[in-house]
């Protein structure tokens, strides 16, 4: 699954297993490259992993409560629990890597 | 090929040198070049606008001695060359914006006197704020500098008059190799902040011969040393001197600030001692190990602290050259000699520089990266903001014997290292034959996941300002887009696609050691794809937000 989300849908799915968050702005590069990788991700990992893309402009109160200092960044939970982040545009390879740490 | 998209085709230096050369040496075998009437070649090797090439036979083997006349008597460059028939002679410390007179003389024989009219090359800048030293101290050694930025690199006599000069970016240290030729970083960016492609040797006369993203330690100096068969490098960003054992890796000891390191590494570090003063280095550059087993360095200083509360301003702050002595029985240290923390602020850089060891108490202190905003020392990189008029940059160098400043030069902009060294060497000035380029660039890193953009058929759009540079070994991109915009340079043949994303992300660079290559607008991009890997003709296209647009440029690997 990959969606994106804000406040409120993102409380009832983030603590739901392997989750990614992926913190973006629409004003960033890396940022919409990231996307592409993320969707080629998804294709790989399928159900297994839930992604959510949050916008860092609109949801202050994530960025603050995961005190994300800028985009992208990506921070992997499991059952809601923060287990890796990683910060800047990274590869298919390494997120699945550190994605299937998590499965 | 493409109307809109600008393209050079960009040969290498060593190949543009060989040509030059082949071309003097037939000039020269066609010709009748006595002493009388030699065949000279200014710049014969492109790159040095303070060098010629004199040619000429003698019927005997005969020694040569060639004097470069100074502007004063201890200012003449002199070097005799070895007795043969055939002299291709190097011609070295030219005088710029300056009729040079030059004598040639035959051991026991004849002189001849040649005019080398050399122009400005420095184009009516004025080079160096000053330079203060005797002929008797410095003799007919130059005080050579490398570039960190916009400046290239000089070297100066006692005069403080420039006697050697590159026309081409070579940055990073300079260094003379056993042979005598010089060996300094090349002038091929790969990628800002400081990747460059490797090394250039080449002769004084500037001919050359060869060459090879987290960034938490910055090694900026390995120092190996005989006596305890370890070595030394210099971490910038972790403020400390790391010493392993050659052998097997493992790590001996760190000069450092122990403050904020784990509790499994303190064991590793020393405990000051002694009654004399004593600072800890940060942000160190050009560790150097001295015979007596003491540890050198150039002390940049930044921040003074691991501590970000106890961080103190650049206007504060000093730099120096401290020779730390350590015990690594009882893991002390103790600071026995220092130069520059007395000048404070108007002596400090951030960045770069270096120490010279010469003897007991003889030294050299190369602050090279001062830059003041105003009236004080600058807070942010001064590459950053070139075009401010509020910003000054300038590096000195100083050298010291038993705490007597025998030499200070002032020189505009900032230099990486500085190097004391003479022109001529008892080697062969000019090694003749075809420099080569040795290594590889390797594969240029792909992005795994490519844009699926749709293809419009329409050239890249005139506003992006791109234009492609093709070198033997590489192509490079440069073009100018928005921050935020998506980017990626495509190379493709049939099927075949190699994707290269391009960040247009403003970016803040930790250091600057190639501030040279800097761009000033930060809209600009550059892109270098190494051939090396590929295969066959590739279109090149670039792919812009949720377009594919044609260059109308061919690359052949």
């Amino acid at each position: 699954m990959l969606k994106e989300v804000e406040s409120v849908e993102f409380k009832e799915l983030y603590s739901n297993g392997a989750v990614l968050v992926d913190f973006f702005s629409t004003t960033c590069g890396p940022c919409k490259m990231l996307s592409f990788v993320l969707n080629d991700v998804e294709k790989t990992l399928g159900d297994k992993l839930s992604i959510l893309k949050v916008d860092f402009d609109k949801n202050k109160d994530l960025t603050a409560e995961y005190d994300v200092k800028g985009y992208p960044t990506l921070i992997f939970l499991k059952d809601g629990e923060e287990k890796k982040r990683m910060q800047g545009l990274q590869q298919k390879p390494a997120i699945i890597k550190a994605a299937e740490e998590l499965l | 090929m493409s109307e809109k998209i600008g393209y050079e085709k960009i040969e290498h230096i060593i190949f543009q040198q060989n040509k030059a050369e082949k071309a003097m040496l037939e000039e020269f075998h066609n010709g009748d070049y006595s002493l009388d009437n030699p065949l000279v070649k200014y710049n014969a090797y492109l790159v040095n606008p303070l060098s010629a090439v004199v040619l000429f036979n003698t019927e005997k083997e005969t020694a040569i001695t060639i004097r470069v006349l100074g502007k004063t008597k201890e200012a003449t460059i002199s070097h005799t060359f070895p007795k043969t028939k055939e002299h291709i002679l190097p011609i070295l410390g030219l005088y710029s914006d300056y009729e040079n007179t030059i004598e040639i003389e035959a051991y026991r024989g004849q002189k001849t006197t040649i005019k080398i009219d050399v122009p400005d090359v420095y184009n009516g800048e004025k080079v160096i704020n000053y330079m203060k030293t005797s002929a008797e101290y410095l003799q007919d050694n130059l005080i050579f500098v490398s570039p960190a930025g916009e400046k290239l690199s000089s070297a100066f006599d006692f005069n403080g008059d420039a006697r050697w000069h590159m026309t081409i970016p070579c940055v990073f240290d300079l260094k003379r190799l056993k042979n005598g030729n010089l060996i300094i970083g090349s002038s091929r960016l790969i990628k800002m902040p400081y990747y460059m492609s490797g090394i250039y040797e080449m002769s004084l006369v500037g001919k050359s011969g060869s060459w090879t993203d987290a960034d938490w330690f910055h090694n900026n100096a390995v120092w190996y040393d005989e006596n305890t068969n370890s070595l030394t490098f210099s971490g910038r960003h972790i403020d400390s001197m790391c010493n392993i054992d050659f052998d097997t890796g493992k790590l001996n000891w760190i000069i450092g600030d122990p403050e904020m390191w784990p509790e499994e590494y303190q064991k590793y570090f020393f405990t000051p001692v002694g009654d004399g003063e004593f600072d800890w280095q940060y942000e160190q550059h050009a560790n150097v190990i001295l015979p007596d087993g003491d540890v050198m360095c150039f002390d940049n200083g930044h921040f003074r602290s691991k501590v970000p509360e106890k961080r103190i301003l650049n206007k504060d702050n000093f730099s120096r050259g401290v020779r730390y002595r350590i015990n690594t029985d009882d893991m002390t240290i103790k600071q026995i000699w220092q130069y520059g923390k007395e000048r404070g602020q108007e002596f400090y850089s951030q960045y770069i520089c270096n120490v010279e060891y010469y003897g007991e108490g003889h030294y050299m202190v190369h602050s090279g990266g001062i830059q003041y905003y105003g009236d004080d020392a600058s807070e942010e990189f001064a590459a950053m903001m070139q075009d401010d008029p509020m910003v000054r940059t300038r590096s000195i160098t100083v050298e010291v014997l038993d705490d007597e400043v025998m030499l200070e030069l002032e020189v505009k902009g900032n230099f990486y290292r500085a190097e004391k060294l003479k022109l001529y060497h008892d080697g062969d000035n000019l090694p003749l034959g075809d420099g080569v380029s040795t290594g590889h660039m390797g594969v240029t890193k792909e992005f795994d996941t490519i844009i699926p953009a749709e293809a419009c058929g329409e050239e890249l759009p005139y506003i992006y300002e791109a234009n492609i540079n093709e070198e033997p070994d590489r192509f490079t991109l440069k073009a100018t887009f928005e921050s935020g915009q998506l980017v990626m340079l495509m190379l493709e043949q049939g099927e075949e696609q190699h994707g290269y994303y391009i960040s247009t992300a403003k970016t803040q660079f930790a250091a600057l050691c190639c501030g040279t290559f800097i761009e000033k607008d930060a809209r600009n991009i550059t892109c270098s794809v190494n051939k090396y890997g590929l295969k066959g003709t590739y279109d090149v296209r670039v792919i812009v937000d949720d377009t594919k647009y044609e260059t109308g440029i061919q690359i052949t690997c």
